[in-house]
């Protein structure tokens, strides 16, 4: 059950309302009860797995701690060592069955490709494997519990259904925010009530997403599709324009499906952490990696860039562990070369932007010039959204094959495919074409308000009654029409459930 | 005191929240409607938009309802039929009517009518897996749907016959039209035809080439069209073979046989008689007639194929009863109707007197004749291989003359028994193929095809 599918429509008001029909205590298990429904609904058995990481990291939890007490008790003062081998055993448990599920076909690949080598019989798999949809997030979240839970920051939960909805909570089970036990475990201890201002808040944020979705992600899916599904056809300018459209859509789709999760929370009374705060204003790509998927890129920075020793080491060490912490996020986002690619490019932009540093530090005192200046701000955006949108074109690419026709393509210098109408025979028509680029400056009008601080759902509620009305009226109308659902489009799954 | 202030706070609150609510669902039914206006084509819609609004405007209780595709609302007169009957007939029929839409019509009828007999109409390419038109399903069942009064059984209907894909679109019919929604032509073609008197009072006409079509209001369009003599060369690629009876239509035929026993409702199932090319064009058409009698005889109940029919009961294969391939004009349907009210309401139960066994029992049983040529498959040369369509093809001999629209009359073989014909793929003209039977070579006939 995808959001942007009719059963959310009918299942999510069933869901509210009979959350809040029923008495305080008991509503955690009914929200746990809906969003294993929810999760079922893409296949039953891989409720399983999500069972099996919410047992493993639970009862691990709860020995950590019991370790941890028995030894403060005996006075041990050894506090590294407090519950080690739970921590690893269930990290290798979880991310045995994370590497099974999303790595296996990966490393079979890798070792025939070693095995043709040396001239040896390739290994067949006598089974396919189907990647179960969120394991990469609720892998990531179960571990992000476990490690808080090791260092002590947090108690190990107790009540099982509890910490079973921590984990399985349906608005950002399958694509995000990965949540920190300390912002939503802590919140599903308090006793929520109905609230119209959630209500509407989580509403609007819920049609802002879907506009993202159906609107714009969707509907510069099929530019993008067109050109990358066969860039023999479509070179220079086109593959240019379709890798624009893709930043666009990647953006739209991921932004969005975390909308509506916030949105979908907030009605229940949840906050979810804001995942993107207009990452394509940054001027740099550390900021880029700041505004970015803030939950994972979080993650990355607490649970495995800090443990690498972050940058207390030295900063060639630091350099390092900023490659491996990229190359990993490449390598979570998809089990293909391609995906490493990327991550190991944008870790290479980073590393390359701190070898610059001293060198740009020594020009800016020989060439002084003022950073707050419009042109420079320009610049660095303009700057930073190319080497973003460059990095994407491997992203999107996905395969070896694809990005080897992308790259051979890429340099023609067809610049008049600008002017001559044929961008509107990429599958959208002319209005249509129109239309998205007007929606993606709207986009652009409320990610510059949020850089510059605004909360522009408060600003929205603030309003007069009519103005609210409305704009929630403009909003469904604007999805309804140019949305990308029903007979003329497959509904599209978001792109981020495959990771 | 402040308690009281309190609580009349709070139902203040909720009472604004109410009427927010309330303000914001009657703009968007609004907007709504404004955009089904503007873009819900009225005119593909007219048809079945003007049979259900008659139907739930009839006065009188529906006697006899027939249920089925356009076959049904061209081919049968209720008129005729309340006259010779002095019962009340209706067709309850819409363009391209699935076994499913037959249902739950049958139960939206059987609501407000005392119905006692309903005959319905099983067309192969609707009632077959993959047919011809199975791409028009969704549109044919939105002709019903866009039409049905609300209640538990238009629910039903679309819940059990509508993909979720498609429920937006079923709801909200404007968004079925989103790709013209720049279309200004489009917007004012509608707006033309919805401010019109026809549209407003659920009447009109439609106009052809060849005649037109005036809507009556008992589920009858009467059609002055003839079908054009000349156009009986038929191409298609359906195959009888290859399309079994789909598994839908299985269970909605059952679901009206128990339903029809449950409320003791008289049933029949028949199939409209189609112009001879067609049927021959389709291929082993017993192979379905077999299908539907199989199914249906455990229940005991009728199927009456018209297509099977004997000649004496029953004469119009020529052309000039027909307003395509498919459909018959008022002529036909005079006769048809006639036919039908001797079959169904006379005789009430099937007969072998009335009917062949088989198609092919009937073509053997006909006089030799020709009606055209059907498609048979391309060739490796660039030509296509076409065949006649003589109902007695391998006693009948041949002389066919050729004369393509760019050259001179070519004679391509001279009373010979071969039926196949070979043409250029992006060629037109005429073919004119004399034929006799043998064994009686002194009667010749011709018959010219515009290919």
């Amino acid at each position: 059950m995808i959001f942007n599918s009719f059963e959310f429509l009918i299942f999510f008001p069933i869901v509210v309302m009979i959350n809040f029909i029923l008495p305080q205590k008991i509503r955690y298990i009914w929200l746990l009860l809906a969003s294993w429904y929810f999760y079922m609904s893409w296949n039953p058995v891989y409720i399983i797995l999500l069972l099996t990481s919410t047992t493993v990291t639970y009862i691990a939890g709860l020995c950590i701690e019991y370790d941890r007490r028995k030894k403060q008790k005996d006075s041990i003062r050894e506090k590294r060592r407090i519950g080690k081998k739970y921590l690893v055993i269930s990290l290798i448990i979880l991310l045995g069955i994370l590497g099974f599920f999303k790595y296996f076909d990966f490393i079979l690949n890798g070792l025939n490709m070693i095995l043709s080598i040396f001239r040896a019989e390739a290994i067949k798999s006598s089974f396919s494997i189907v990647l179960p949809v969120g394991i990469s997030f609720y892998t990531l979240q179960s571990i992000g519990y476990l490690i808080d839970v090791y260092r002590g920051d947090i108690y190990a939960e107790k009540n099982f259904l509890r910490y079973a909805l921590f984990v399985s909570f349906f608005p950002q089970l399958v694509a995000g925010p990965i949540e920190r036990s300390k912002n939503l475990l802590v919140q599903l201890y308090k006793p929520q009530r109905f609230s119209w201002d959630n209500c509407a808040r989580g509403i609007l944020l819920m049609l802002y997403g879907f506009f993202l979705k159906v609107v714009i992600a969707d509907k510069a899916a099929i530019i993008v599709n067109t050109v990358y599904e066969n860039p023999m056809q479509y070179p220079g300018f086109y593959i240019a324009i379709a890798t624009f459209f893709f930043a666009m859509q990647i953006y739209c789709d991921f932004y969005g499906y975390s909308t509506i999760a916030r949105g979908a929370a907030l009605v229940f009374g949840i906050k979810l952490m804001s995942n993107f705060e207009a990452p394509y204003f940054s001027r740099g790509i550390k900021e880029f990696w700041r505004r970015w998927h803030i939950s994972l890129s979080g993650w990355f920075m607490d649970y495995l860039y800090i443990p690498l020793g972050g940058n207390r080491k030295g900063w060639l060490r630091q350099q390092g562990n900023l490659m491996t912490v990229f190359a990993v996020s490449g390598l979570w986002h998809g089990a293909s070369i391609a995906f490493v690619i990327w991550g190991v490019l944008n870790g290479a932009y980073q590393v390359v932007g701190n070898i610059c540093k001293k060198i740009k530090e020594k020009m800016d005192k020989l060439l002084p010039q003022n950073t707050e200046s419009i042109s420079v701000r320009i610049r660095q955006r303009v700057t930073t959204f190319l080497l973003v949108g460059f990095a994407w074109m491997f992203f999107r690419a996905g395969t070896w094959e694809v990005l080897q026709d992308v790259w051979s393509n890429l340099f023609h210098f067809n610049w008049y495919v600008l002017l001559d109408g044929s961008i509107y025979e990429l599958g959208v028509t002319e209005e249509f074409f129109r239309m998205l680029l007007f929606f993606i400056v709207i986009l652009f009008a409320v990610d510059y308000k949020k850089y510059k601080g605004c909360d522009v759902v408060e600003a929205f509620m603030r309003q007069e009654w009519w103005f609210r009305l409305v704009g929630y009226v403009l909003l469904l109308f604007v999805i309804i029409l140019f949305g990308c659902y029903g007979v003329e489009y497959d509904t599209s799954q978001f792109i981020y459930f495959q990771f | 005191m402040n308690k009281r202030k309190q609580l009349s706070d709070s139902v203040k609150t909720v009472g604004k929240r109410i009427i927010m609510f309330n303000l914001m669902v009657v703009v968007i039914g609004l907007i709504c409607t404004f955009l089904n206006f503007l873009y819900v084509d009225g005119g593909a819609n007219t048809w079945p938009r003007v049979v259900m609004h008659n139907f739930y405007e009839q006065d009188k209780n529906i006697d006899t309802l027939f249920l089925g595709s356009s076959h049904v609302f061209w081919n049968i007169n209720p008129y005729i039929l309340d006259e010779l009957t002095g019962e009340n007939n209706f067709n309850l029929a819409t363009n391209g009517q699935r076994v499913s839409a037959s249902y739950y019509l049958l139960r939206e009828a059987d609501k407000v009518n005392d119905i006692k007999q309903v005959f319905v109409e099983l067309y192969y390419d609707f009632a077959v897996e993959d047919g011809e038109n199975a791409h028009t399903e969704c549109i044919t069942q939105w002709y019903c749907l866009d039409n049905m009064k609300w209640s538990a059984n238009k629910i039903r209907y679309m819940y059990n016959v509508i993909e979720q894909t498609q429920y937006l679109e079923t709801l909200l019919p404007f968004m079925r039209y989103r790709s013209k929604l720049f279309d200004n032509e489009h917007i004012q073609k509608q707006i033309r035809v919805k401010l019109t008197n026809d549209y407003k009072e659920y009447k009109g006409e439609e106009k052809h080439e060849r005649g037109k079509i005036s809507y009556t209001d008992k589920g009858y369009t009467y059609s002055d069209i003839y079908a054009d003599e000349w156009q009986c060369a038929l191409k298609t690629e359906f195959r009888m073979e290859d399309h079994p009876l789909s598994e839908e239509s299985k269970l909605y035929i059952k679901k009206i046989i128990e339903y029809c026993a449950d409320n003791n409702i008289r049933l029949a199932f028949f199939s409209a008689p189609l112009y001879e090319l067609q049927m021959m064009a389709l291929g082993d058409y017993d192979l379905y007639v077999k299908q539907i009698k199989e199914l249906l005889a455990p229940y005991n109940i009728d199927y009456f194929d018209f297509n099977l029919v004997k000649e004496e009961y029953l004469s119009i294969d020529d052309i000039k009863y027909f307003a395509d391939y498919e459909h018959l004009n008022s002529d036909g349907a005079e006769i048809f109707t006639n036919c039908i009210n001797k079959i169904f309401f006379d005789e009430m139960v099937y007969s072998e007197e009335y009917f062949h066994d088989t198609y092919t029992d009937k073509l053997q049983k006909s006089t030799g004749k020709v009606f055209g040529i059907y498609y048979i498959e391309d060739l490796e040369n660039g030509k296509e291989k076409w065949v006649v369509a003589s109902n007695r093809r391998d006693e009948m001999q041949y002389r066919i003359y050729m004369t393509p629209d760019s050259g001179e009359t070519v004679m391509l073989q001279d009373f010979n028994s071969n039926p196949y014909i070979e043409i250029d793929k992006n060629e037109n003209g005429i073919l004119s193929i004399v034929y006799r039977t043998v064994g009686d070579e002194e009667r010749i006939s011709t018959k010219e095809v515009y290919y």
